[in-house]
C-alpha cells in the first residue's frame, strides 16, 4: 500500500473523531460542560474501569446479551421455520401469509403497554419484546429468498432427479440464503433496540438496569458508560452477521476475485479487514 | 423413410402444444432413431425449444404422445429409467457448490470417482474444488456436460448450449461433444438455429417451420467433418437456402 493510499484510507475517517473528543475535553475542563451534561471523556474512562473492576460492568452485559440472544433464538427461530413452511407451501402461504403481514403492520413498541398486561415486567416481557422484533425482519427475507430462487436452478436440480428434502438442501435453502442473513442483519439491529427499550422499561439487571440506576444518582459517566456499551455490542453483533455472511456464502464473485484460494483464506482476511474498519453503531433500523 | 427395427429412442406422435392464442406445435410427428444424433434448426421462435421441453419432460403437450423409450408420462409410465438429461442454454450450475459438487448433484456421495473422472473427460480435471463463479463461459458448459455424463444417459438433450460462446470455444466444444457421443453412443437431440453446428455435429438435421417438420434430411458425412469441405459446405448452403424460402403450409412434409 502507499503512503498516500493509507493516509487516505485509514488516518482520515479517523481525524473528526479525534478531534471531536479533544474539543469534548479541552471544554469539560474549561468548565463549559457541565459534568451533570456530559461529563469528560476521561472521566467516562475511568467510570467503565471501575465498573469493569468492580465485575459489575461484565455480570450486567452477560445478562443483557443473554436476553438479547436468547430473544432473538425465539423469534428468529420461530420467523426462520414459519417461512420455510409458508415458502415451501402454497397451502400454508394462503393460510398464514397475508396474517402475519397484518400483524407486521403494528410497531413493534406499540405493543409494550399490553405486553406489560400480560407479562408483567419480568424476564418474560423482555424476551417477549426482543422475538417480536426479530421476528418480522427473519420472516420476511426467508420468505422473499425462498421465493425469488432461480426457477432455473429447481428446473435443472428437479430434471436431474433431485426431489424433496435434498431439493430444498441443495437448491432453495442456499440460494435464499443471502436474502435470509440480509434478515438476520437487520434482526440483530432490532433486537439491541428492544432490548434497551425493555431494560429502560423496568429491570433489575443488565446495561439498562446499570443506567437507569446511576440516572438517579446523577451518575452521567455510568449513563455514558451504558449508552457506548450498547454500541459497541451492537457493533460485535453486527460483525459477527458479517463474519456469518463470509463463511456461509463463499461462493460470492467479489470475494473470489479477492480471494481465490477457498474459504480459510477469505476468512482470515475478512477478519483483518473487519479490525481495522472503524467502530461505528451502525444497528438501529426500527 | 424406412422404419427402423429397433425401438425409437425419441417418438412423438401428433404433437401440440399453445401458449394462449399462439400454436407453437401444430400437430408434429418425430422419430429419432436409438444412438442417433439429430439436430432440430429454425428460426428463432419456430417452437423448436419448446419441442426439446416436451421430450425433456419438463413441459406436458397440450395434445398428442411423446414417447420416450417406449414409455410416456401421458400413460404414466415414466420415461424417468431412459435417463433423459438436458443441457440448458445457460450451464445452470448452483453458484454455492463447487465444480465437483455440481456434478455430484443428485448422483450418491460414493460416486466421486466418478464424477472426477467426468470432469477429466470434458478436460477440467483438477479444477473440482473450484468455484462455478471462477470458470469461463465454456468451461462452465463443460462442467454441465461433465454433470449429464456421470447420470450416463441414453437420451441427451442440448438446448442451444453453445450459443453463448465465442467461435473458437464453440468449435472446441463441439469436438468435445463429438468425441463423447462416439464414445458414450448416447441418443443426442440437439436444439440449434446455426445450420452449421448442425451439419457438424448431427447425423440428421430436423428443420422446423410454424410448428411443424418441414425437413428432415440424414447427414452422411464422414466423421471427422472438416469445416471447409466442398460436401460440408454444399450441404450447409442447401439447407440455410430452404430455411431462408418460405413454402406455403400445405406443402409441409410429414414425418
Amino acid at each position: 500500500m502507499t503512503t498516500r493510499a493509507v493516509w487516505g484510507g485509514r488516518i482520515v475517517p479517523w481525524i473528526v473523531p479525534a478531534l471531536g473528543l479533544i474539543l469534548w475535553e479541552a471544554s469539560a475542563r474549561a468548565g463549559w460542560l457541565s459534568a451533570r451534561v456530559l461529563p469528560e471523556p476521561w472521566a467516562v474512562a475511568r467510570a467503565a474501569w471501575a465498573l469493569l473492576q468492580s465485575g459489575e460492568l461484565l455480570a450486567d452485559v452477560k445478562i443483557s446479551a443473554a436476553r438479547a440472544l436468547g430473544g432473538f433464538a425465539i423469534g428468529g427461530g420461530i420467523g426462520f421455520f414459519l417461512a420455510v413452511a409458508t415458502g415451501c407451501s402454497k397451502a400454508l402461504e394462503a393460510l398464514l401469509d397475508s396474517t402475519v403481514q397484518m400483524i407486521r403492520n403494528i410497531p413493534v413498541l406499540a405493543m409494550i403497554p399490553l405486553v406489560i398486561l400480560w407479562f408483567g415486567i419480568e424476564e418474560e416481557a423482555k424476551l417477549f419484546l426482543v422475538a417480536l422484533g426479530v421476528f418480522f425482519p427473519v420472516y420476511v427475507n426467508t420468505f422473499h429468498g425462498i421465493r425469488s430462487v432461480d426457477a432455473g436452478l429447481v428446473e435443472m436440480a428437479k430434471s436431474y432427479g433431485v426431489r424433496g428434502v435434498a431439493l430444498y438442501r441443495h437448491v432453495v435453502l442456499p440460494g435464499a440464503l443471502p436474502s435470509i442473513l440480509v434478515g438476520v442483519r437487520f434482526a440483530l439491529g432490532l433486537m439491541w433496540v428492544m432490548l434497551i427499550v425493555a431494560e429502560t422499561l423496568s429491570a433489575q439487571s443488565g446495561i439498562g438496569y446499570m443506567t437507569m440506576n446511576a440516572r438517579e444518582f446523577m451518575q452521567t459517566d455510568v449513563v455514558v458508560v451504558g449508552i457506548l456499551l450498547y454500541a459497541l455490542l451492537g457493533k460485535f453483533a453486527d460483525q459477527g452477521a458479517r463474519a456469518l455472511e463470509t463463511w456461509l456464502i463463499p461462493w460470492r464473485a467479489g470475494q473470489l476475485a479477492r480471494q481465490p484460494s477457498g474459504r480459510r483464506a477469505g476468512r482470515a482476511a475478512y477478519w483483518r479487514k473487519a479490525f481495522k474498519r472503524p467502530i461505528a453503531w451502525r444497528g438501529a433500523k426500527a | 423413410m424406412t422404419a427402423t427395427m429397433a425401438q425409437p429412442a425419441v417418438q412423438l406422435r401428433s404433437i401440440s402444444k399453445q401458449f394462449g392464442e399462439r400454436l407453437v406445435l401444430d400437430r408434429l410427428d418425430l422419430s429419432i432413431a436409438d444412438g442417433a444424433f439429430v439436430s432440430i434448426i429454425g428460426r428463432s421462435g419456430c417452437g423448436k425449444s419448446t419441442l426439446l421441453r416436451l421430450v425433456a419432460g419438463l413441459d406436458a403437450p397440450d395434445d398428442g404422445a411423446v414417447e420416450v423409450y417406449g414409455a410416456s408420462e401421458a400413460a404414466g409410465t415414466s420415461p424417468e429409467a431412459a435417463r433423459r438429461r438436458m443441457m440448458f442454454q445457460d450451464a445452470r450450475l448452483l453458484p454455492w457448490k463447487t465444480v465437483l459438487g455440481n456434478v455430484m448433484l443428485g448422483r450418491p456421495p460414493s460416486e466421486g470417482d466418478e464424477a472426477r473422472a467426468a470432469l477429466r473427460e470434458v478436460g477440467l480435471g483438477g479444477r473440482e474444488r473450484d468455484w462455478p463463479a471462477q470458470l469461463s463461459g465454456g468451461q462452465r458448459q463443460r462442467v454441465a456436460l461433465a454433470r449429464a455424463l456421470v447420470h450416463r444417459p441414453s437420451l441427451l438433450l442440448l438446448d442451444e448450449p453453445f450459443g453463448a460462446l465465442d467461435a473458437l470455444t464453440r468449435l472446441e466444444m463441439h469436438a468435445l461433444l463429438t468425441r463423447l457421443w462416439e464414445a458414450h453412443r448416447f441418443t443426442a437431440m440437439l436444439v440449434t438455429h446455426d445450420v452449421h453446428e448442425a451439419v457438424a455435429l448431427s447425423d440428421r438435421v430436423v428443420l422446423i417451420e410454424d410448428g411443424r417438420v418441414v425437413l428432415n434430411e440424414s447427414i452422411a458425412i464422414a466423421r471427422p467433418r472438416a469445416r471447409a469441405t466442398a460436401c460440408v459446405a454444399e450441404t450447409e448452403e442447401r439447407i440455410l437456402q430452404r430455411m431462408l424460402a418460405p413454402i406455403p403450409r400445405s406443402a409441409a412434409l410429414v414425418d
